[in-house]
């Protein structure tokens, strides 16, 4: 038995040899496969790791106290004998303004009092100057883009209602929050001087404590603890926000992005075992003979199956050893441009031990399940059905798809060959059709994804807020004034007076989130709710509220429950009853709405605002930018100074720029799946050719040249592309809604406002006729470099 | 009466592991139009070589080959190929028609890859051609819906597609019983009183002995020729 299989080792690896281009093939397909699974798990592994490691260095806050109204030094350090308090730290964090393409945009201004003595939340310097000397900033390295400026460069900041030029010294790094980019400001840090001359104070109002480790449980204690001690001390705590030191802000974001690569990585996978199962089909069905003969000389089948099972365990080999530093190295560049995205750097480049155990189990143990049906089909066959075997191979043909299809009447003799060749062994052409179809079907299924986000975007931003631009004004204007004057312009619809601001929405559970609170007129034109529950707000409502979705989720806020609002110094708490539950996606989907009247009476006011918003007569970016430069010019004219403007094309532009990165990362996973495809046809066709070398050989003895040969074996493969197209057109519809109601509600926690990409059809049936065409190229082409002699005598 | 075919110092080499082969050996040959000859030997005399040298499927190693007053040695392959179409039907031992096409479109299909024809004229003329084989009503089959015998009809239909002056086969009875080699070969014999050239190599020395020329080959050399 030992010597049986020594001699049939050496028949294996000659085999192997002898049919370098199927080897190469059937390597390649598995190799797809494990470079789908290796590379997300490589992304994911270096990800993760290097994040956590990143973010553990800067020793994050796991509270946040906000003081507004500022903390002493001496007062910050008192907090380091609260009970489980291990270190405290504070900042200066305040939001100023900036003049960028004559427009004035909101900046975040940071003073770290001594930085080269930060213990929490460190920021690290990275270019230029470290110390901002006054009249200088250093800018987050992040920012620099959004401010489209370089170390250098000087910018306009408002100061206290005059404009002062800092210049731009140096870079840091910050790693506590999310990027400028999504969060949507530019962050830049200045000297306690600086902050005088914009501010008229230098006090800070951001403390950080971080918990001892055997308190890391009473996390939330602790906390009310510290807020104790400020307010016995005399300061108003704003906002107490604790967070958790071992996730970074962005984590839940990947994790999204990890499984929808994931399942797309095994889908993957999955195709590229139905190119094994093809190949190895096609192996069996070519040594049918040898096995038969070998049957006929005293192997088993068991031995038959051993024989073939190296062969397959040499593909595996042979397909990992390929995909693995491919998997490394693209799974690394796909961790550092997410790294990039949330301006985290990733350690140098090295292999993911965990990437390469699965790479390998996937690799050696997924072709062993795809090769078990044809490899027990052919070592089960039976030396009379081995060895009577005769004619042209390849399939007979004489099936009743095939018959069917010999009734269409009318094609070129050329192309109906073709087409019945197609279906000649229904097995195989299946399984390349599945390939080629799920291929087609993620690709439309990946772009119905973004026109979907882009959709539901437009219907919760635009659609929702209605407005073009957002004014905020330096100081509160009589809306009876304000208004009027601002519809007195004639690219003006409409004008609304709005509140926006963050408060503490303390729950009837005990828990306090931070939510963005948001005011307007009960009969508002702009804002449309898109309510889950309960209702809108009415005239004459005086303490109803309505809250977002997620906190109904989160937090289990049902209505009719009444929650306490906390506008932070100065106000008192209020009480509110719940009386709609609201979908809205902005700033986090944090949103609560309140009426404008029912606000003022909360603040002690009447007939004021500090934010307008408006909406034009014509919506487009150039004219939004356009008459909002017009709008503050009127205004500037009746002594009103404008604080800050955003358009909307601005809010929607930060909430898009995650999901692009999901994007991205999908069409990656598509065009793989898209060459896995790809080289299923090619795998298939090459097959063919191999099989009927004899037919060519016969079809070059009655008078075929090498163009109609290749004529014969293209038109086969975009016969197969061209029903694989219609097939993907079809599977295509529900797995673009599948994925988009995934997808939205992995990212938002609601389905997406499905849009199919329509686009997508015309894109796939490029790529599908280029790879059809591809994929029988080189087959086609060594079909017609065989000689009638070498066709004839193959075996 | 003019040769159909003109063999003149023919000599054919295979390159093998084991070194060069001498598979043909200073052949000349001539074959007249009209003429039915028998091509005999033992196994591995080259006798499926020399036939393989008329077809163009085998190139000589030295010597010239004039077929239908072509020099095969000048033509490449695509060439060889469509000159083949219009000037020598091949019938195979095991038939090798094209599984997927009808017998009808098997028929036709040389005439498709050499536009012999014109379009309008194919599918009567190899309508025609299967009238003449006894195909006829068999026409719309797939090959694997027919008898070999049939099967072999079918090829020579094909073989005449595009009327060649020409028509070799090797061992095209070999498949067959002897019922039906009987039949076809009179198909062959009717070819030849019509004007067509055949050359079939045979292991049948019966069927050889009622051939009017016999080529002997042996050891890659004509030692009779009668």
């Amino acid at each position: 038995m030992l010597n049986s299989l020594r001699t049939l080792r050496h028949k294996t690896f000659r085999d192997l040899r002898g049919n370098l281009n199927r080897t190469l093939l059937v390597a390649l397909s598995i190799a797809i496969g494990v470079l789908g699974v290796g590379m997300i798990v490589v992304t994911q592994d270096i990800l993760t790791s290097d994040i956590r490691a990143r973010y553990r260095a800067i020793n994050p806050a796991q509270i946040e106290i906000s003081v507004p109204n500022g903390v002493k030094p001496d007062d910050v350090a008192m907090l380091q004998k609260v009970p489980g308090v291990a270190d405290a730290q504070a900042r200066a964090v305040f939001n100023g303004r900036y003049r960028n393409d004559n427009e004035w945009k909101t900046m975040e201004f940071i003073v770290i009092p001594e930085p080269d003595a930060q213990t929490i939340n460190i920021v690290a310097p990275e270019r230029g100057k470290w110390y901002a000397e006054r009249g200088q900033v250093i800018a987050e390295r992040a920012s620099l883009g959004a401010m489209n400026a370089q170390i250098g460069d000087t910018i306009v900041v408002d100061a206290l209602g005059s404009e002062k030029v800092l210049t731009i010294v140096g870079t840091a790094h910050q790693q506590d929050d999310v990027m400028a980019s999504v969060k949507g400001n530019p962050i830049v840090f200045i000297n306690a001087d600086t902050l005088k001359q914009l501010q008229g104070h230098d006090r800070v109002n951001t403390i950080y404590l971080t918990v001892a480790p055997r308190d890391a449980s009473q996390q939330a204690a602790v906390a009310d603890a510290a807020r104790d001690k400020l307010e016995r001390a005399g300061y108003t705590v704003a906002r107490v926000t604790l967070r958790d030191s071992n996730v970074h802000p962005a984590q839940d974001v990947l994790n999204v992005l990890f499984l929808v690569m994931g399942i797309l990585g095994v889908l993957s996978l999955l195709l590229s075992s139905f190119l094994v199962t093809n190949t190895i089909s096609a192996l069996v069905a070519q040594q049918i003979k040898q096995i038969g003969v070998m049957k006929a000389i005293g192997a088993d089948t068991l031995l038959i199956m051993r024989a073939y099972a190296l062969t397959v365990l040499v593909y595996g080999l042979l397909g990992t050893a390929l995909a693995m530093p491919f998997a490394e190295r693209a799974g690394y560049q796909l961790a550092n441009y997410l790294a990039r995205q949330i301006n985290v750097d990733l350690f140098p480049y090295r292999p993911s031990h965990t990437a390469q155990i699965v790479m390998l189990a996937v690799g050696l143990i997924v072709p062993f399940i795809a090769a078990i049906k044809p490899l027990w089909e052919g070592a089960r066959i039976t030396v009379r059905q081995a060895i009577s075997d005769y004619g042209l191979g390849g399939g007979s043909g004489n099936h009743r798809l095939s018959r069917w299809l010999g009734e269409i009447r009318g094609l070129p003799r050329v192309w109906a060959l073709a087409l019945r060749n197609a279906v000649r062994v229904p097995d195989r052409l299946a399984l390349t059709l599945i390939t080629l179809m799920l291929g087609g079907a993620i690709f439309i299924a990946v772009l119905s994804v973004d026109a979907s986000f882009a959709n539901t975007i437009g219907n919760l931003i635009e659609g929702q807020y209605g407005m073009d631009a957002l004014f905020a004004f330096k100081r509160d204007q009589r809306v009876s004034w304000v208004v009027p004057l601002v519809e007195s312009h004639q690219e003006v619809a409409h004008a609304e007076a709005w509140y926006f601001n963050q408060a503490t929405m303390k729950l009837a559970s005990g828990q306090n989130v931070q939510v963005l609170l948001e005011a307007g007129p009960d009969d508002t034109q702009f804002y449309k709710p898109r309510l889950q529950a309960g209702r809108w707000l009415q005239a004459g409502d005086e303490n109803a509220i309505v809250i977002n979705r997620k906190w109904a989720e989160q937090e289990g806020v049902k209505i009719g429950d009444i929650v306490k609002l906390d506008l932070g110094e100065g106000y008192a708490e209020t009480e509110w009853v719940v009386v709609g539950i609201n979908q809205d996606l902005v700033q986090k989907q944090t949103s609560v709405f309140v009426s404008f009247d029912a606000l003022d009476r909360v603040l002690k006011r009447t007939d004021k605002t500090i934010t307008l918003e408006v909406q034009y007569k014509n919506h487009d970016a150039a004219s939004q930018k356009e008459i909002t430069r017009e709008v503050i010019a009127l205004l500037n004219t009746k002594g009103i100074d404008v604080f800050s403007t955003q358009i909307l094309g601005d809010i929607k532009n930060q909430v898009t720029s995650l999901y692009h990165i999901l994007v991205v990362f999908l069409l990656v996973m598509s065009f793989l799946t898209a060459l896995v495809g790809g080289i299923g046809l090619m795998g298939m066709m090459s097959i063919n050719v191999l099989e009927r070398s004899k037919e060519i050989g016969v079809m070059r003895a009655i008078g075929a040249d090498s163009r109609d040969i290749v004529k014969i074996f293209w038109g086969e493969s975009i016969v197969i592309a061209l029903v694989s197209f219609a097939l993907a057109i079809i599977a295509s519809v529900p797995l673009s809604r599948g994925m988009a109601r995934a997808v939205g509600m992995a990212f938002i926690q609601t389905p997406l406002d499905f849009a199919y990409a329509y686009n997508g059809i015309a894109y796939w049936f490029v790529i599908v006729i280029v790879v059809g065409t591809l994929a029988s190229i080189a087959p086609a082409l060594s079909a017609a470099n065989l000689s009638v002699r070498q066709s004839l005598s193959y075996e | 009466m003019a040769d159909v075919i003109e063999i003149e110092h023919l000599n054919k080499e295979f390159a093998t592991d084991a070194g060069a082969v001498r598979v043909l050996r200073d052949v000349s040959l001539n074959v007249a139009r009209g003429e039915f000859v028998a091509v005999v030997g033992p196994s591995g005399s080259g006798k499926s070589t020399l036939i393989n040298m008329l077809t163009g499927i085998d190139r000589p190693t030295s010597g010239r080959v004039m077929v239908a007053g072509t020099n095969l040695n000048r033509m490449n392959e695509n060439q060889m190929a469509r000159w083949r179409g219009r000037n020598v039907g091949v019938i195979f031992q095991f038939f090798q028609l094209l599984p997927t096409l009808t017998i009808l479109e098997n028929v036709m299909l040389p005439m498709d890859f050499c536009n012999a024809y014109p379009v309008s004229e194919r599918k009567p003329r190899a309508l025609h051609l299967l009238d003449q084989v006894g195909l006829a009503d068999q026409a719309h089959k797939l090959p694997s819906a027919v008898s070999g015998g049939q099967q072999q009809r079918a090829a020579i239909a094909r073989a005449l597609a595009n009327d060649p002056p020409l028509i070799v086969g090797d061992e095209p009875t070999g498949n067959l019983d002897s019922k039906t080699a009987e039949q076809v070969f009179d198909m062959f014999g009717e070819l030849s009183r019509r004007g067509k050239t055949l050359m079939l190599v045979t292991h049948d020395r019966e069927l050889a002995k009622r051939m009017p020329r016999v080529v002997r080959v042996q050891d890659g050399i004509v030692i009779r020729d009668t």
